[in-house]
């Protein structure tokens, strides 16, 4: 006799708010230019969910199709199944949390095996999130997803520590994310989109090196690196000691990163830092985002993608704006 | 942020120091939910602080009226706030989630729990008193509540009042038998009848559990408790160690759990 399972009996309450969402997006979504082409990727609307925080989609799919999406987003896939980190893996802290998850997936071919023939048959938009511990892993990932039937689009995570660098995040070094971004466009036509680490001292100085390499898109911001010790038992509350830290807190950090890599490159920009609301997403798309990731807030709030999406294109109708004029609207004069 | 769905508070009942008993007036969730099973309560804010839901257990469940109880232990802000809900206040619940215990219909059950970890047991405890299976209420079921001490005692109160028979041990001898609840439940392993155990608390206590049980060959069920932060299986938060022989790596408390059946996780 195992546990009992009703894995989906929490839906229920969120089902008639979904519809209800997905109709004001089909209302104003055409009216307001919902609908872009970012380097090769297409989106009917710019919403698409972080890495990390929605799975391979099959969780929250009951309330949310997968195919009304901007995108998916899908967990982090590397070459080999990792385990992930010994927990606790959360903790949260003011207005966010630390994660250190640690990568935990079933490896690329586990993920082709098990995980894209869902999406695809669900018709979800995919973007594959990625990463290596060294160059070449890198590249042998994207060699086996390319050509791989359903997948839109490979999000390089660049933030992981090289093996044979000591551990240092390749993502911290200009030279080395251009090394991976160069590795990985050998491999394949599929859109690429370059995931920045904030955890640097020039974001602008990365981001040159990404679009130099051939990167098509540029997202950002990945999580801020921190830690929290419980003073009760005086030792750090997550296992892996330190972890990534997400959700409102970090928001003002990537909308001035954003706002950065806009005036630096001319590569379209996923911009995704701690978005809660429409107007939280609407700062991204007015500092130069063409498109966000929303992540954390779907832990609280499991329709915040479709809120999030409904309430920019009720903005733009508001304003009288077409997504593409919002772009970057925050620069003008 | 938009509530995912709001509930009133019906009654706010103190247990014990830093111990409340929540009903909410919550008919769909009541009607779903099964004794094992949680739910992601918001903590009540003007802004994003506290952030994440707090993974909550059923405690009492009464779908005929609608309502369900939430057995509640102050162990930080989150749960403070919850804590201090009165009649009439909303809470936004996102649930029943995870796997629930399943009833067993012939034998008899030890359900054990230690401190806050009897909660989620309660609801258990009922359905097996009520049942329609073999029997009286005390061939099948016992509930053995382990506290520090008797002012912590809470659950013993509780199950003397819904009628589920049980015992009592205290760290310091206040009430009960005076040491562990593992000890009662060796007691009560070596009368023979007892078919399953289910067990929630600490760690150290889920562990002797474990062992006690194997030692018997009794089925053994354990409710896990992680931090967390989905609570539906996507983030991969509240991951825990699952035993070699089920798989190894790392099972999600959130979905696969947080019943567990006792072989199948490191304890």
């Amino acid at each position: 006799m195992a546990a009992v399972h009703s894995k989906d009996s929490w839906i229920w309450a969120g089902q008639e708010r979904a519809a209800a969402l997905l109709a004001q997006i089909g209302e104003l979504g055409g009216k307001v230019g919902l609908a872009s082409n970012l380097g090769g990727l297409r989106l009917s609307n710019p919403v698409i969910t972080a890495s990390g925080c929605y799975g391979f989609g099959q969780e929250y799919a009951p309330v949310i199709p997968p195919d009304t999406l901007g995108a998916i987003c899908t967990k982090c896939v590397t070459l080999e199944p990792r385990a992930g980190n010994k927990p606790p893996r959360v903790v949260e802290t003011p207005a966010g949390m630390l994660n250190s998850i640690g990568l935990q997936n079933p490896g690329v071919d586990g993920f082709l095996r098990t995980e894209l023939p869902w999406l695809r048959e669900h018709q979800a938009q995919v973007i594959v999130n990625i990463a290596g511990r060294t160059i070449a892993e890198y590249g042998q990932l994207v060699a086996k997803l390319d050509g791989a039937p359903g997948i839109s689009a490979v999000e390089v995570n660049v933030s992981c520590p090289n093996v044979e660098r000591e551990g240092m995040a390749f993502g911290v070094s200009a030279k080395a994310t251009e090394a991976v971004m160069r590795a990985v466009r050998r491999e394949t036509s599929l859109p690429l989109i370059c995931k920045l680490t904030p955890n640097v001292t020039d974001i602008v100085e990365i981001a040159r090196a990404a679009e130099e390499a051939g990167a098509d898109v540029i997202s950002l911001i990945n999580t801020l690196l921190g830690m929290s010790i419980d003073t009760a038992t005086q030792r750090p509350v997550l296992g892996n000691v330190f972890g990534g830290l997400s959700g409102p807190a970090v928001r003002p950090v990537a909308v001035r990163m954003v706002w950065q890599v806009r005036q630096a490159v001319k590569l379209p920009i996923i911009g995704m830092g701690g978005i809660a609301d429409a107007r939280d997403a609407m700062e991204f798309i007015l500092a130069g985002a063409s498109a966000v990731m929303v992540g954390t807030v779907c832990f609280s709030n499991p329709l915040a993608p479709l809120e999030v999406a409904a309430g920019i294109a009720a903005y733009l109708d508001q304003h009288g704006l077409q997504l593409e004029e919002a772009v970057g609207r925050a620069h003008q004069r | 942020m938009p509530p995912w769905r709001l509930c009133k508070v019906i009654e706010n009942r103190p247990l014990a120091p830093g111990v409340v008993l929540l009903w909410l007036d919550a008919p769909q969730a009541a009607r779903l939910g099964q004794p094992g099973q949680f739910l992601q309560v918001a903590i009540p804010s003007n802004g994003y602080d506290p952030l994440l839901r707090r993974p909550i257990s059923i405690g009492l469940l009464e779908p005929g009226a609608g309502r369900l109880g939430l057995i509640i232990r102050e162990v930080g802000r989150g749960t403070s706030i919850l804590a201090a809900r009165k009649p009439g206040d909303e809470l936004d619940i996102l649930g029943p989630l995870g796997a629930a215990f399943p009833l067993p219909y012939e034998g008899r059950s030890l359900l054990v729990g230690g401190g806050i970890g009897s909660a989620p047991l309660f609801g258990l405890a009922t359905a097996l008193v009520g049942g329609d299976g073999l029997g009286t209420a005390e061939t099948r079921v016992l509930m053995l509540n382990g506290a520090r001490t008797r002012g912590e005692l809470w659950a013993d109160d509780l199950a003397a009042e819904l009628g589920v028979p049980a015992l009592a041990a205290t760290d310091d001898g206040s009430a009960g038998h005076h040491g562990l609840v593992t000890e009662l439940m060796r007691e009560q392993l070596a009368a023979g009848d007892v078919r399953t155990v289910f067990a929630c608390g600490p760690e150290p206590m889920l562990k002797a559990v474990k062992e006690l049980a194997q030692q018997r060959q009794v089925s053994c069920y354990v409710s896990l408790e992680q931090r967390m932060a989905c609570g539906v299986g996507a983030c991969f938060g509240c991951s825990w160690p699952r035993a070699e022989q089920a798989g190894g790596g790392y099972a999600r408390v959130c979905r696969d759990g947080p019943v567990f059946a006792a072989e199948e996780v490191l304890l």
